[in-house]
């Protein structure tokens, strides 16, 4: 199974050279709403990340227009002295440092999804251009003013705002659009009926725990029954994504 | 030389320029600002696997067995003359691999000789580095954060708060998993508020003050509630929590679900032998280095080495704690 690698990898630290449109976008962002033209970016330094979904994690979607079994997909850090990662020997190249941290993730059964594949304009946040799903930005620490790169996923945008640091909103609708796609394109494997089931049965249990509870208010028990079998009505009515036959999965 | 003329009466306003002062630093001392300070390393949870000092490796595996003891009970034989088949038992093992970090201050001479007392117990090189350890806690305890966050299984969801209903789960979690100790929680200070408001409806609340106040009071310093809604978990409270698919991914596991490697930095032979201040246990080493040229300047370094890795899902339940950023 071949391990994905960072486009446009440097040898000075693992990252990926796709910085140019984002920034763009992000910049373009932050004008929109009026923020001056040498906004910079007020948060931590960060280092790359591939995005990732293991075959048993699934759940029903939030943000879509329709109830849909959605994959869970979170992120992997290539920061040394964590999950197998390691700060790379000199002169070694610049996926030495996780190329055998990810074989073993792989090996438990996580995909990575490939970060040079190009996202449909249609399952980004508006203004954020076509790219990766990684997205690199210059930052500027906000308490020791230091300055670094910032990796972001495409979802999560830079907002204007006046403060000591800047903040994200992540576009949960957009991204829900991408992981449905992603089943759909068949990058990745579409979930089973156990999955499907597994959430509906996580929802009633839910609603049962609630039912069964003994509030003291009787408005208090409406509230937090009719909260869990609404959310026991989306799994009950979510569906299979249709899945395209796998193709590009980097797994 | 400026002089100036104070007419009668003598007021405040006339001599402050002169002889007043814009303001005093005062006596007290110069206070820290509010930082996270959830100490993980103290915690006993988080086990030491080895040191791989002199090893030639920066990789610990750590193997583990199953498939025998308890995980293995006789079998019933039918009549006298039947065989036993010999048994097979599992081996499998996770590794730990060791990262480097670094962190430096300098200082001018200048700096040191005119100092005062606030800037000495505060920012000089020496309170600094006197502040090291607590770097490197701050390293370890994100470092810890990467690989909770990196737990396959959830409990929660990406796009709700986090409820009773969460932390009953992750109860379960450890309900039906038998062989596990207690386990530990750690999510972020949203979280825990998420959790805190979920819980003032449960029912078996409404009867105990005490229980109330415990479970909705705010901590110490200490950063962690124990035993939180008497679910036999203790919560731990830290923003080092990593966020991604716009979920807050806490992450929970019992003593020894998260592992850490260290290489010992006494074999370091420095420069500058006498500016040295190695801790082996933590992997740290800190030093003076001189600068270069004629530069009247002077630096201190640290390097710490280590790692940290989860321990095996065969060995250890462990979930991770999501809700809605």
């Amino acid at each position: 199974m071949p391990v994905p690698s960072l486009p446009g990898a440097v040898s000075a630290a693992p990252r990926i050279d796709v910085a140019a449109q984002l920034k763009a976008a992000m910049r373009s962002h932050e004008f929109a709403a009026g923020a001056s033209a040498a906004a910079v970016i007020l948060a931590p330094p960060s280092f790359p990340f591939f995005l990732r979904h293991h075959r048993e994690n699934w759940r029903v979607s939030h943000a879509s227009p329709k109830s849909t079994l959605l994959p869970e997909v979170t992120m992997f850090r290539l920061a040394p002295g964590a999950n197998g990662v390691r700060t790379r020997n000199k002169d070694e190249q610049p996926d030495a440092g996780y190329r055998q941290a990810l074989r073993n993730e792989i090996d438990k059964g996580w995909m990575f999804l490939d970060p040079s594949r190009v996202i449909p304009a249609s399952c980004l946040p508006s203004g954020v251009s076509e790219g990766s799903y990684i997205r690199r930005v210059e930052c500027v620490h906000p308490v020791t003013l230091q300055a670094g790169e910032l990796y972001l996923e495409a979802w999560n945008v830079p907002q204007p705002a006046a403060g000591s640091a800047t903040t994200f909103k992540f576009d949960r609708a957009a991204y829900e659009r991408w992981l449905l796609w992603l089943v759909e394109s068949g990058q990745i494997a579409g979930p089973s009926q156990d999955n499907l089931d597994a959430a509906k049965q996580r929802a009633a249990d839910h609603l049962h725990n609630r039912n069964v509870a003994a509030y003291g208010n009787e408005e208090v028990a409406k509230h937090l029954r009719g909260e869990a079998a609404a959310r026991l009505k989306a799994a009950s009515a979510a569906t299979l994504p249709t899945v395209a036959k796998a193709k590009g999965a980097t797994s | 030389m400026a002089t100036s003329t104070i007419t009668a009466p003598f007021s405040y306003a006339q001599t402050f320029g002169t002889l007043g002062h814009a303001y005093l630093f005062a006596a007290e001392r110069i206070a820290l600002r509010l930082q996270d300070s959830k100490v993980l390393s103290s915690l006993g949870i988080i086990s030491l696997r080895g040191d791989v000092a002199g090893l030639g490796t920066d990789t610990l595996r750590v193997t583990d067995f199953g498939g025998v003891g308890f995980a293995l009970p006789m079998t019933e034989l039918a009549s006298e003359t039947d065989t036993v088949a010999p048994s097979p038992a599992s081996i499998g093992y996770e590794e730990v691999t060791i990262g480097q970090f670094g962190l430096a201050f300098q200082e001018t001479y200048k700096g040191q000789v005119l100092a005062n007392e606030q800037v000495k117990m505060s920012i000089s090189l020496d309170a600094l580095k006197a502040r090291t350890p607590d770097s490197w806690e701050a390293t370890f305890r994100a470092k810890v954060c990467e690989v909770g966050a990196a737990f396959t299984t959830a409990v929660g969801a990406a796009g709700t708060t986090l409820s009773v209903d969460d932390a009953l789960d992750l109860a379960t979690a450890y309900d039906v998993n038998l062989g596990n100790t207690t386990p530990h929680a750690f999510v972020d200070g949203t979280q825990i508020n998420q959790l805190k408001r979920s819980f003032r409806s449960e029912p078996a609340f409404q009867n105990s003050a005490a229980d109330f106040a415990k479970m909705l009071g705010i901590t110490d310093g200490t950063q962690t509630y124990m035993n939180l809604g008497g679910l036999g978990v203790d919560y731990h409270v830290t923003n080092d929590i990593e966020q991604s698919g716009g979920a807050r991914q806490g992450f929970a596991f019992p003593a020894g679900g998260i592992g850490w490697a260290v290489a010992n930095t006494l074999p370091i032979r420095p420069a500058n032998p006498a500016g040295a201040i190695y801790v082996p246990a933590f992997g740290l080493f800190i030093e003076e280095i001189p600068t270069g040229g004629n530069q009247t300047i002077r630096m201190a370094r640290a390097t710490a080495l280590f790692g940290v890795a989860a321990g095996s899902d065969r060995v250890y339940t462990k979930r991770r704690i999501i809700s809605v950023v």
